[in-house]
């Protein structure tokens, strides 16, 4: 699971997805600066991105603008935006009843870029470097291979996987030489829709590569060429995007009403919930929050409309319930919980006794939009009596601290994904990292149980009966689902977005 | 000026009007931090969600609302405490370190000045906003610590400063005279030299503060700031980052900090002005200038009534010179009308104290007063032209017929050009010579002024020659040109006195061959006893007696004649005992 | 001269020594936080504790440095945790857009300092008030806020050019002249203030002294007077002035690198500085203080050069 991967870099680069978000938008046209070329359709795909990739290391690819390692490496399985597999390097797949294993049938023909053949030894090798190898090891833990022949594998967990076609889909298969060389990091070798060109690439700001015809599915992916570009700063990336340097580039919200108004065509993403996590259920370091009134009034101190309007420029949806609609556990047709109301919230204080309210440190972080939030956050939790104390956290322990559980409370824009089931069992759990108190609750327990053993209908029931649970003891204070901005041109078709994540389209949704 | 300096500064620092507006504005700002908490329209971080972005000018927001829909003003004023405490701190720490540090260094030297030394020239040359970065790493968003390590890096400044003043006052004989008293050397440092510096200090305070309001807003500007805190450089960050939607929201911050800083560092050069007021001369502007010359010149149709002696034999003739300087708001006349000739062949003696006026003359014949200098009245006239009436004429006689030979040789010798390229750069400018023929000329006459090896010595550079080699090239330099005049000021107080005497006879020699005429300003009467035909005594910017030498030496006239040749003789007594 | 010039190299390389160490000292005793930071939300501890040997941030202060010194003398200075990039590469990529804006506009200040400078300190009269109230005006106002207000004229309020970001020449040479002529701009105002500033005294500083006055009255014409004498004597205090002003250039470079979105040196220090990425913070804090004595020791040798006295000696 590459869950980690956008949120690191989100404070990797903190600073500059700050400075990103906010000083970006070219207020001006820089002319045909170098652009202007002539292209004939479905040439060359030229895709804008942020942060520079971390090298080739399989283990260690970005799913958050990942286009490189989709363009150089086949997966097992693709996985689409609700977490559902897709054939890939498989072409026939089974999953055991106790979702312990996956069986899969390596397609025939297919070769990596080196020439050798993709068989059951390289997936194999290319998930004992993942068990072993980058941030993901253990959901990878304890895992057995069984490969009867070239073409057939099966992959054994020794717990039951819920999650197990997320397990298989992101694995990018490479051969068991370049990982066994210790050059891994040097150099892609996959069996993916396209083959890096070494001469056009230069590591740090341009990734070139050249169309694999002989990919199975090279019908999916019109370009001949794709190059990938390094694009830190927002502003050089609008600039590029309107002289049609390139074809594609997330943006910011500052930059959309530029970018639409030069005819460019912009994708909206709903990935993210902002949201309060209030994760001290029994009330064990924050008494109060022990209580359900007090979580419950919290969650009536927003007013989520207003919140959309004028601090995210109208550009989101109010939200009140963390997962994404569209997902098994997403409830359709709720209606709002708990409305804004702050004489009710302020009786509810009072009826479990807290009317003199508590103290609250809420950590902040660069780049997390919290200089834009936290001001009005803190101003509704003080109508409450709850008084709060920001609480900067900075360098290289800063995501250590925020996970620690030493902040019970949390004010975040967290991604929601298409699969539920992980943010379940990563929000949700008593064993989630972003449950940060990791406090057991029975109920969540069982429901899970029924996930784990279930057949997909009983699945979904049990997920919207966690979703139930949780927004009826308001664990989580879900505020606005803020829209994220895809800008492409015209030429460019993008009409989906496969990412489990919905931050950014997958190189298969251009067309 | 007649106020005493110790007293006032403060009055004096309101009498001047730029120092007056700095320090109100200032304190208006401290009084503003002091008071936010009072008179902030709301508090730092009272949102308002129909204020986000909010216009200046707005109901209830006078400078319009932030992003997250903050009242831009209230925070400024909540923000104008952290800057103050950030200057407090910064101010602290630089002090302490850099005034400590740099008494002990210029108090005992040693191995502990070459220490503290090597660490302030490497902290000046390293750009301390990548101290601050570095440091970041450790501290995460922590301004006072931040601002502590900058008053560190900005401590150097003082310690110059203050090391430098320490060995200026070191030797000076109060404090030796403390020291054979039996002070420790605590107390003298402590009485003494913290007084010695504490006009310097103060005045370098305020560019520290200065900036230090800079550093502070600008490392919250980097995004190293506490974003919680409201300070005019989050502030600034916020409404930058907001630039899109609210643009006018970033001019105040943008206006707040720089007229702060621009407060401080007017406040800086108020102080200097101030504190440090020298009797220093500075020039007029020059509408003051012309209003000075106008009003010198109604008075002088009165007073000009000296008629121009004119004599067949006369080469160089000053008549009615009055020079004056600006001091300090007044104008101070230091030449009071003097008339002076000079004959062919003449060596006319120019003697006084320092200060009597008579190398003001001697610069004013030539033209080479110092830029501030006031020309009141009178003229030079050379060959029946006046010369300071005429600025090209005197332009034409300068270098040429008039010539000029200075006291001081080795500081009279441009130290980045060999000797014979700075001869031959005056002799062509005054003479169509070429190169070649230029070089000849002077290899000729460096001959004559008794430098044995003239192609050698041309080649060599200032530092590379004696003092006495030195003169004997500068008055080539003066006959180069064959002038019919020549002023020589002090030509050879700098000298040793066997060379001395060969100078002397030099000029004597010169002047006999070549008919010249001579107008030698000195203080010391045996020169004029050896050299002169005439000797005109000035006082006060006055000529007080004017003789033949052998008349003046024998029965002077005037009292402070016979008092300049009494204290002239016992000097020359000092002079000759070891 | 040699000798000095030998002194110098010694004496920058204790300052290399004592910089880049007390940098690393700063940065040092975060092993488990950084390795938890590379890892990611999802790691274990006994993963943290793989990755913190990994890295080698398990070993001594001064094992560490000295392996870091050891690799930057041969040219490495290692790759940055988070991203696996060379720390050579980063910079390789930073470092000219640095040099580019600080060459510029130091070259600017030169000429155009030197030039205002003289004619503040010969003309005298208006001319000198008016450049002295301006140069107190430019030395006073940060540098970052002449951009601020740069961007909101030019880009915002007028829209003639490109707010932020950076354009490499390779892809656009008037996209790369747009997008440094508003930093070169902000950082010129400041640097050519101060530095004419200084210039003015120099040259006013030369015209006082007693040759001038001399050579003035050996009848040498007013213009040879000030351009072959007191600019040949004032260029070493002005050298001095434009290797200062090369400091803090490069420490408003910083600055006004945050301002306009520029990927240089000052954005990478920060960024690295802010997630602990300490090659990174190493290899712009070495880059930096190279710079820093290279000008330096240039400007001794210019100095030397032009002394005859050193010269000769």
């Amino acid at each position: 699971m590459r869950r980690n991967k956008p949120a690191l870099i989100a404070s990797a680069s903190a600073l500059a997805v700050l400075l990103a978000g906010c000083t970006g938008e070219s207020a001006t046209s820089t002319g045909p600066a170098g652009g202007g070329t002539t292209k004939t359709a479905k040439d060359t795909l030229t895709l804008g991105m942020s942060a520079d990739i971390q090298g080739w290391d399989p283990s260690n690819q970005p799913s958050y603008q990942g286009w490189a390692g989709e363009a150089a490496w086949d997966t097992l399985v693709k996985c689409d935006a609700f977490g559902k597999p897709e054939a890939d390097i498989a072409d026939k797949w089974s999953i055991t009843e106790d979702n312990k294993s996956f069986t899969a049938h390596i397609r025939e023909g297919m070769k990596f870029s080196d020439g050798t053949p993709v068989d059951s030894a390289a997936v194999e090798a290319t998930f004992k470097y993942i068990s072993a190898h980058g941030g993901a090891q253990a959901d990878y833990e304890g895992i057995k291979f069984d490969t009867p022949d070239p073409q057939n594998i099966t992959i054994t967990w020794p717990e039951p996987q819920p999650m197990i076609v997320t397990r298989v889909c992101n694995p990018k298969v490479t051969t068991k030489a370049i990982l066994d060389s210790g050059k891994v990091n040097d150099t892609p070798v996959g069996s993916g829709p396209y083959v890096l060109d070494t001469a056009g690439t230069t590591r740090g700001s341009v990734y070139a590569f050249t169309k694999n015809d002989q990919h199975w599915n090279a019908a999916n992916y019109p370009y001949k060429k794709l190059v990938v570009k390094v694009i830190e700063s927002e502003t050089a990336t609008v600039s590029a995007l309107k002289t049609k340097q390139i074809d594609g580039a997330l943006i910011t919200p500052q930059s959309y009403n530029e970018i639409t108004a030069s005819g460019l065509k912009v994708q909206m993403m709903q990935g993210q919930t902002t949201r309060l996590l209030l994760t001290d259920h029994l009330g064990k370091k924050i008494p109060a929050l022990g209580d359900v009134r007090v979580r419950r009034a919290i969650n009536m101190v927003f007013d989520r409309e207003a919140m959309v309007k004028n601090l995210y420029q109208g550009h989101g949806k109010p939200s009140y319930q963390i997962f994404r609609p569209g997902s098994d556990a997403y409830i359709e047709g709720l209606q709002d919980p708990y409305p804004f109301d702050v004489a009710k919230a302020k009786a509810l204080m009072a009826e479990a006794g807290y009317e003199k309210g508590f103290a609250l440190e809420l950590p902040t972080m660069a780049g997390q939009n919290h200089e834009k939030l936290m001001p009005y956050v803190t101003q509704q939790l003080a109508q409450l009596n709850i008084t709060v104390k920001q609480v900067p956290l900075s360098g290289a322990n800063a995501i250590g601290d925020l996970l620690s559980g030493t902040y019970p409370v949390v004010f975040w824009q967290l991604g929601n994904l298409g699969q539920s089931l992980q943010d379940i069992d990563v929000v949700v759990r008593s064993s989630g990292y972003w449950n940060l108190m990791h406090q057991p609750d029975a109920t969540v327990d069982k429901h899970w149980k029924q996930i784990v053993t279930g057949d997909a209908a009983q699945k979904k029931a049990a997920q919207q009966e966690i979703n139930r649970y949780i927004i009826d003891q308001a664990w989580f204070a879900p505020m606005v689902n803020p829209d994220g901005f895809y800008a492409h041109s015209p030429d460019v078709t993008v009409d989906k977005v496969s990412d489990v994540e919905a931050l950014t389209p997958k190189l298969r949704d251009f067309k | 000026m007649t106020e005493n300096p110790r007293r006032g500064v403060l009055v004096r620092l309101l009498r001047n009007p730029q120092g007056a507006i700095c320090l109100v504005y200032l304190l208006l700002v401290v009084l503003v931090a002091v008071t936010s908490p009072w008179l902030a329209p709301t508090g730092p971080s009272v949102t308002e969600l129909d204020a986000t972005s909010a216009p200046p000018f707005t109901a209830g927001h006078l400078l319009g609302g932030d992003g997250a829909g903050r009242d831009i003003l209230s925070r400024l004023m909540w923000g104008s405490r952290q800057t103050v405490l950030a200057c407090l701190i910064i101010l602290a720490v630089s002090v302490v370190t850099g005034v400590l540090s740099g008494l002990a260094a210029g108090f005992y030297r040693g191995r502990f000045e070459a220490g503290a030394s090597f660490v302030a020239d490497v902290i000046m040359s390293l750009p301390g906003v990548v101290l601050l970065i570095a440091l970041y790493a450790l501290t995460g968003p922590n301004i006072p610590v931040a601002m502590a390590a900058f008053g560190l890096i900005l401590a150097p400044t003082y310690y110059r400063l203050v090391r430098s003043v320490v060995l200026g006052v070191r030797n000076e004989l109060y404090v030796d005279a403390a020291r054979v008293v039996g002070l420790p050397d605590l107390r003298i440092v402590g009485r003494h030299v913290l007084w010695a510096v504490r006009a310097p200090v103060i005045i370098q305070s305020s560019f520290v503060l200065a900036s230090g309001i800079g550093i502070e807003a600008g490392i919250s500007f980097l995004g190293l700031g506490d974003p919680a805190a409201a300070s005019w450089g989050i502030v600034l960050q916020e409404s930058f980052n907001g630039i899109y939607n609210n643009p006018t929201a970033v001019v105040w911050p943008a206006l707040v900090i720089s007229l702060t800083i621009l407060a401080l560092v007017l406040l800086g050069n108020a102080l200097s002005d101030v504190l440090q007021a020298s009797a220093r001369s500075k020039p007029l502007s020059p509408r003051a200038r012309r209003a000075v010359l106008k009003a010198a010149r109604r008075e002088e149709v009165e007073e000009d009534s000296i008629l121009v002696g004119s004599s067949d034999d006369v080469v160089l003739s000053i008549r009615a010179l009055r020079v004056a300087y600006p001091v300090g708001g007044e104008i101070r006349e230091v030449v009071h009308g003097v008339d002076l000739d000079v004959r062919r062949g003449e060596i006319h003696g120019l003697v006084g104290e320092s200060g009597s006026g008579k190398s003001q003359v001697a610069f004013s014949t030539l033209g080479i007063l110092p830029r501030e200098a006031l020309i009141l009245g009178g003229s030079v006239l050379l060959g029946g032209d006046d010369l300071l009436e005429d600025g090209v004429k005197m332009r034409a006689a300068r270098g040429r017929r008039i010539a000029y030979v200075p006291q001081e040789p080795m500081s009279n010798l441009d130290p980045s050009f060999t000797i014979g390229k700075q001869l031959a750069y005056g002799l062509r400018a005054v003479t169509s010579l070429s190169a070649q023929q230029a070089r000849e000329r002077l290899v000729e006459l460096l001959t004559r002024v008794g430098i044995n090896d003239p192609g050698r010595v041309m080649g060599l550079y200032p530092h590379e020659i004696s003092g006495g080699m030195a003169q004997r090239v500068l008055i080539c330099g003066a006959v180069a040109a064959d002038p019919d005049v020549i002023v020589a000021d002090e030509p050879t107080t700098a000298l040793d006195v066997t060379v001395q005497a060969e100078v002397l006879e030099l000029l004597r020699e010169l002047s006999r061959e070549r008919g010249l005429a001579m107008i030698l300003v000195t203080h010391n009467l045996g020169v004029v006893a050896d050299l002169c035909d005439v000797v005109s005594v000035m006082k006060e910017g006055r000529i007080v007696e004017r003789a033949d030498v052998e008349t003046l030496f024998e029965s002077p006239r005037e009292a402070y004649t016979k008092e300049l040749l009494s204290s002239s003789r016992s000097v020359e007594l000092m002079e000759i005992q070891p | 001269m040699a000798l000095t010039l030998l002194k110098n190299l010694v004496r920058s390389l204790a300052v290399l020594l004592v910089v880049t160490f007390a940098t690393f000292s700063l940065t040092f005793g975060n092993g488990p936080g950084i390795a938890r930071a590379v890892l990611g939300m999802n790691a274990r501890p006994e993963d943290v504790q793989r990755e913190v040997i990994a890295l080698g941030l398990d070993q001594p202060l001064l094992v560490q440095y000295g392996n870091w010194l050891k690799g930057a003398l041969s040219g490495d200075l290692g790759a940055s945790f988070y991203t696996g990039q060379t720390v050579t590469n980063a910079l390789s990529s930073r470092v000219p857009v640095t040099l580019a804006i600080v060459v510029i506009t130091l070259v600017l200040t030169a000429a155009l300092s030197v030039l205002l400078g003289v004619t503040a300190a010969v003309k005298g009269g208006w001319v000198d008030r008016v450049l002295q109230f301006l140069s107190v005006l430019g030395t006073a106002v940060p540098a970052f806020i002449v951009a601020i207000v740069l961007v909101f004229a030019f880009a915002i309020a007028w829209r003639v050019l490109p707010a932020t970001g950076y354009v490499s020449p390779e892809i656009s040479l008037s996209g790369w002249l747009a997008s440094v002529t508003l930093p070169v701009v902000a950082l010129l105002i400041g640097s050519m203030a101060s530095a004419a500033a200084q210039f003015r005294t120099a040259v006013l500083d030369t015209l006082s002294r007693d040759y001038v006055r001399t050579l003035r009255a050996r009848g040498i014409s007013e213009r040879h007077v000030i351009f072959r004498h007191v600019l040949r004597n004032s260029a070493a205090p002005g050298l001095t002035v434009l290797s200062l002003t090369t400091f803090s250039l490069l420490g408003g470079a910083v600055f006004i690198e945050q301002v306009f979105a520029l990927p240089g040196m000052g954005q990478l220090a920060n960024q690295s500085a802010q997630i602990n990425d300490v090659p990174m913070v190493m290899g712009t804090v070495l880059v930096t203080i190279v710079i820093v004595l290279v000008v330096n020791f240039l400007g001794d040798l210019a100095t030397t050069v032009l002394n005859p006295k050193a010269r000769t000696r």
